[in-house]
């Protein structure tokens, strides 16, 4: 029998349906796995399972049966009863799901307090074991502290751990890491897989992102506009996908791109280029002197007349406010740029361009799109024919035809399009280099992947230089011809994009491509693999003296300087 | 902690420091000679020369702000030139009659507001939640000059339920004193209650949608739980600092509703100070209101500090 | 990429929708009450039924009636023709004084948000010195200098809201400033004058504008509140405020003195309210209250 039955479910917004007449069962100690993009309504069936559709959503036809009872039907003491003692939930976002004025030894026992009637010391000591299973030092501290004093994927295990600890039948995640960084995400997935493999618990992992989610679920269920559209055991529904988009949802894994190292000249240079924030904290004294952070740390870049280079790193890894130094967007301390060996002179941003991520806040939300590409044409000494010209012959290209769009306010279109006005915007002066900072992250995958070849397209036409900054591995491999690693504002690996990928030398390269899921077909059934790689022990991480070493050509990796590789280049430098 | 709070009262100088010169500044901008409005009619030069140097209105301007200064620090404020009363202690007998009435004001105007505001969120959308929300709506548009003359016209001269205008201290006659008090609290409150409302609910709305009121819902909590331990600490916090302002705010003398029921507060001496043109007494109005007013907001950060943990370091 | 539309496309959406403003009930009642108080006012500025200032010995303390619809003073003034000549005086002056708040914080507000350093650090501690001082205290000692007249009111109750004005300018253009189109413009070259004024300053007008509305609302109960004190438009000229403390004298016998001009200004405060309330639902929920008047 089938833990949780979902029979013709509907739920409507007002006049708008967000599920519509969704069937789906759920079997005691399975995975299934819940795919859509945005707007597809994934979130809700999760939510109406629990009776916690937020403010105006109703269930307006169908049924939910958990354990063969009706949940909409449900009166508020028994639904308050089914509330995480039968059914746990983990939400997306670990910044606001825990509450920040309240202790979170509070948070993970008020529960066990409520179901399970146990006294505030078997609770703390459960909770003290729980916290131990999820990998905390030490438990006991935990629980005394705010969630305001860890980090995201912290506060991550401390839901898990929290929602776990009730011992519920059924665990619902939703998007449990889309917040998180790559290698953080793989870990909180892990765990979670253990921590419901040895419970037994039945798991509704809700996610966007198929290939991620793929290898840890027995069944997927694929949602489209809130309908349910494939579902199957994943191998099948992987191998041989009757809809056309969740072949898409598979294509956005990453097909690496066949690279190539152009001997052309370089385009733009950058020699130990650094840049350091000031941070000052709430408590510190007026004469407390302002903490530095360095950004990005003595970094030496070049990029090449008509190539991509890729930049990923992690949040707060600098790779962000590398490509603003480099056009000058934050002043940097020391260091310089050049383009095309000349030092930035007054009219350098015609040549140099950015594109942004928010696809929200990139766009004045009051002016038309025709006016919002236009400022890019604003410091250009051209005939007003001409600027209408250029305006409509980017629109064009960017495949946002000028003759509807023109008049357009940001607010009447898609994040996929938004994104395409602001590549336009960029464009359409012609730059020689752009910088591309994180601008498909906030894309659903289907949507980025359409970005991503529009980018690669209109780059092999008007021939520019890029750096692409992305967090995202899979999409520097899709897109690169040579990648940078970045970690703590320092450089730790460069190599040509085939190299990087085939042989990385660092071990926080290793472990950001050992985080990217990637397709395999074994005995005609496709599966997701990851990647893994031998300890190479050629370079040392975290070292405060390191440098960068060529260990082949043009696959530069970070060593310590004690190293006997770095040993022998000091000396050639020295001598 | 301590740093935040030690920082905290540190900032305060500079602002009392730049607020003292404002008032001193705003007093020499008056126009008129205070020799001359002491010496009242006079056409003597020699007169109004011996009283501007008496007054040390000779003295350069900066000399003679740090006199002032000075004199503040020993807790000399000067003397009225009206009454010849003695500033300091004018002042605080004035304020003593503001701060009762002001403070169970703002209390009963708490009291109500944070259930009021709570629940109208809680059940937003219903008639209940529209119906507090009229209420506080109506509250907010009454002036309270007229709401005091309506009371007074009703309840005092109609049903002689209360006296009329006027002012006992609780502390002689204790029953008659809190006649006095009610309809001044009544007309004070009604205001605030209204503000608070409105920003509680908006607060508490804010709150409610938040992952975390979600995730406590999912577990299991009752309603009642979710409201008093995840969401009333949240949404009232803010309301603090308003409720600082507002006490800081009428501390500094409800000078609309002391005239109308002819309660001597602080408020209602600076009117008088300012229509018998006694710059003295201005003066000492004005940097003591404004004294209260930043001490009181120093308070309510101090307090903020406690509710919020992520100052606590 | 949630499934619930993201808060900032319903921002976006919202910021276009000024028409909703009217769908909400409180959005209807209030503008009705406003475009009838307009009215009022404006048939005050041609036409009232007697002379609001001269006195007439003959029609004292009248109750209203069929002549006096809302009856006489005790100088046998019409109280209804002093309303509506009050009308005109009141709404005047609180539209002046709030146009220069608006005018001179706004500037300012802007001008120390966005070029930050030095200029912002003087700006924001002298305007959190004159923010030490409540509202109407402010108006209070600008009208012991300016002396009563109604330019004095004007002044004192706009100068008394500039730092409100700066405070709120300076926090929106520092939000504004961190969006990316604000980078953009600067990424093509844009010089910062022209990023302010053409990227910066119209995404700040949502919050201005609900200040703005708040602001009146203040200005007109400050006004009232002045007069009342006697320190605002000094008698014969008629404004809802001074009408009040007129009537203090003889409301025991006749309180439709008190009665009819504190409706006008609680209904008008009271449209203003909901109005007010309206457009801060349609522009921005999250928008905070701050507290005095």
């Amino acid at each position: 029998m089938s833990l949780l039955d979902i029979k013709g479910l509907s739920i409507s917004f007002r006049s708008v349906k967000a599920v519509e007449n969704v069937s789906l069962s759920v079997k005691a100690g399975e995975t299934l796995g819940i795919i859509g993009e945005s707007g597809s309504g994934k979130t809700m069936i999760g939510r109406a399972a629990l009776g916690l559709l937020p403010g105006g959503g109703r269930v307006s036809s169908g049924d939910i049966l958990y354990n063969g009872e009706s949940v909409p039907g449900m009166s508020n003491s028994a639904l308050r009863r089914l509330r995480g003692a039968e059914i746990g939930m983990i939400f997306q976002e670990p910044m606001v799901s825990l509450n920040p004025a309240l202790t979170v030894g509070l948070q993970m026992t008020e529960g066990l307090r409520l179901h399970r009637d146990m006294s505030r010391k078997d609770a703390k000591a459960a909770a003290v074991n729980m916290l131990d299973k999820v990998r905390f030092r030490d438990p006991g501290a935990v629980l005394r502290q705010h969630p305001h004093e860890f980090s995201g994927g912290m506060r991550q295990r401390i839901m898990l751990a929290s929602v776990l600890l009730l011992q519920p039948r059924l665990l619902i995640a939703d998007e449990p890491t889309t917040a998180l960084d790559a290698i953080i995400q793989r870990e909180i997935l892990d765990l979670t897989m253990e921590m419901v493999k040895e419970t037994g618990t039945t798991l509704m992992l809700v996610s966007h992102d198929l290939p991620l989610v793929a290898s840890y679920v027995d069944r997927v269920a694929i949602m489209r506009s809130g309908k349910l559209i494939e579902e199957g055991e994943v191998g099948a529904v992987m191998s041989r996908p009757t809809q056309p988009y969740t072949e898409r949802l598979m294509n956005a894994l990453p097909v690496p791109k066949t690279t190539h190292v152009s001997g052309t000249p370089p385009l733009v240079e950058a020699r130990g280029l650094s840049v350091a924030f000031k941070v000052k904290s709430r408590a510190s004294l007026p004469w407390t002197p302002a903490r530095k952070v360095q950004a990005v740390n003595n970094v030496d870049l070049t990029v090449h007349e008509g190539e991509i280079l890729g930049l990923v790193g992690e949040s707060g890894s600098g790779k962000s406010t590398l490509g603003r130094a480099l056009l000058k967007l934050v002043p940097s301390d020391s260091g310089n740029v050049t383009l095309s060996g000349q030092p930035l002179g007054r009219d350098f941003r015609r040549q140099m361009q950015i594109i942004f991520q928010d696809p929200f806040s990139s766009l004045n939300p009051r002016r038309t799109v025709g006016q919002i590409v236009r400022e890019g044409l604003r410091h250009l000494d051209i005939s007003e024919a001409e600027r209408q010209g250029r305006i409509a012959d980017i629109l064009d290209r960017v495949q946002l035809p000028h003759q509807t769009y023109m008049t357009r306010l940001p607010h009447q279109m898609s994040g996929g399009q938004r994104q395409r006005i602001s590549i336009a915007r960029a464009l359409v002066s012609r730059p020689k280099f752009v910088v591309a900072d994180e601008s498909v992250s906030a894309l659903d995958l289907t949507v980025q992947a359409d970005v991503l070849e529009l980018f690669r397209g209109l780059q092999a036409e008007m021939g520019f230089a890029a750096l692409f900054i992305s967090h995202d591995m899979a999409v520097i491999e899709e897109i690169a011809d040579r990648i940078i690693v970045m970690r703590h504002g320092e450089i730790v690996e460069q190599a040509p994009g085939d190299t990087l990928l085939a042989h990385p030398r660092h071990p926080y390269t290793q472990r950001l491509l050992s985080a990217v899921p990637m397709l395999e077909r074994k005995n005609g059934q496709l599966t997701v693999v990851y990647r893994s790689f031998e300890d190479t022990h050629a370079a040392t991480e975290d070292v405060a003296d390191s440098m960068l070493v060529e260990v082949a050509s043009g696959h530069f990796v970070r060593h310590a300087s004690t190293t006997p590789a770095a040993q022998s280049i000091k000396k050639a430098f020295h001598s | 902690m301590w740093t935040y709070a030690t920082k905290r009262f540190l900032m305060t100088i500079p602002t009392l420091l730049l607020v003292s010169i404002i008032v001193f500044v705003l007093i020499r901008l008056i126009p008129g000679d205070p020799a001359a409005i002491m010496l009242g009619d006079t056409d003597s030069d020699t007169a109004l020369e011996a009283m501007r140097s008496k007054l040390g209105l000779d003295l350069p301007v900066y000399r003679q702000y740090l006199i002032w200064v000075g004199n503040i620090f020993r807790g000399d404020l000067g003397v009225s030139i009206n009454t010849g009363e003695d500033i300091a202690s004018a002042l605080v007998s004035r304020f003593a009659v503001t701060a009762q009435i002001t403070f169970v004001a703002v209390g009963i105007a708490t009291l109500i507001a944070i259930p009021a505001g709570l629940i109208a969120a809680w059940r937003q959308n219903t008639p209940l939640d529209f119906g507090i929300l009229f209420v506080s709506i109506i509250c907010l548009s009454l002036p309270s000059f007229w709401l005091g003359l309506m009371m007074i016209y009703l309840l005092a001269i109609n049903f002689g339920w209360f006296p009329t205008v006027g002012f006992v201290s609780v502390h002689e006659d204790f029953v008659g004193g809190v006649m006095y008090l009610v309809m001044p609290v009544i007309t004070l409150a009604a205001v605030e209650t209204g503000v608070l409302i409105r920003m509680i609910r908006v607060q508490t709305l804010e709150i409610l949608r938040l992952d975390y009121i979600t995730h406590a819902r999912a577990k299991g909590l009752s309603e009642a739980t979710v409201l008093m331990r995840h969401v009333f600490r949240n949404s009232v916090a803010p309301a603090l600092t308003v409720i600082g302002l507002t006490l800081g705010a009428l501390l500094g003398g409800a000078s609309v509703t002391e005239t109308v029921f002819s309660i001597p507060g602080l408020g209602r001496l600076l009117v008088d100070a300012i229509f018998a043109r006694d710059y003295p007494v201005l003066q000492g109005c004005l940097l003591f209101v404004s004294f209260v007013f930043v001490m009181v907001n120093l308070v309510v950060d101090l307090l903020y500090m406690l509710v919020d943990p992520k100052v606590k370091l | 990429m949630s499934d619930a539309t993201s808060p900032k496309t319903a921002d976006m959406r919202r910021a276009f929708a000024l028409p909703r403003l009217l769908r909400r009930a409180n959005g209807l009642i209030g503008s009705a009450i406003l475009i009838s108080i307009l009215a009022f006012t404006l048939t005050g500025v041609v036409w009232t039924p007697f002379d609001p200032i001269e006195p007439d010995f003959l029609a004292r303390l009248q109750p209203p009636d069929g002549t006096h619809w809302l009856g006489t003073d005790e100088w046998g003034r019409d109280v209804l023709s002093r309303i509506l000549a009050g009308a005109r005086t009141s709404v005047f002056i609180s539209l002046c004084s709030v146009s220069f708040a608006l005018f001179f914080g706004a500037l300012i507000g802007a001008a120390s948000g966005f070029f930050g350093g030095w200029t912002d650090r003087g700006i924001m501690m002298l305007t959190d010195a004159l923010l030490a001082f409540p509202g109407l205290l402010m108006a209070l000692a600008f009208m012991a200098i300016l002396g009563p007249s109604k330019w004095g009111v004007i002044f004192a109750l706009g100068l008394a809201y500039v730092p409100t004005v700066i405070r709120l300018m300076r926090g929106s253009v520092l939000s504004v400033r961190e969006r990316e189109f604000v980078e953009a413009s600067h990424a093509v070259g844009d010089s910062r004058l022209y990023t302010l004024l053409l990227h910066v300053m119209p995404n700040c007008m949502a919050p201005l504008i609900i200040m703005a509305t708040a602001l009146f609302g203040y200005a007109l109960l400050a006004e009232s509140a002045l007069s009342f004190l006697g320190l605002g438009v000094p008698p014969p000229e008629p404004t809802w405020g001074n009408m009040l403390s007129e009537s203090r004298g003889q409301f025991a016998m006749a309180p439709w003195l008190a009665i009819f001009p504190g409706l006008f200004i609680s209904v008008t405060l009271l449209g203003i309210n909901l109005f007010g309330d309206a457009l801060r639902d349609t522009f921005d929920p999250r928008m905070r209250e701050t507290g005095d008047a």
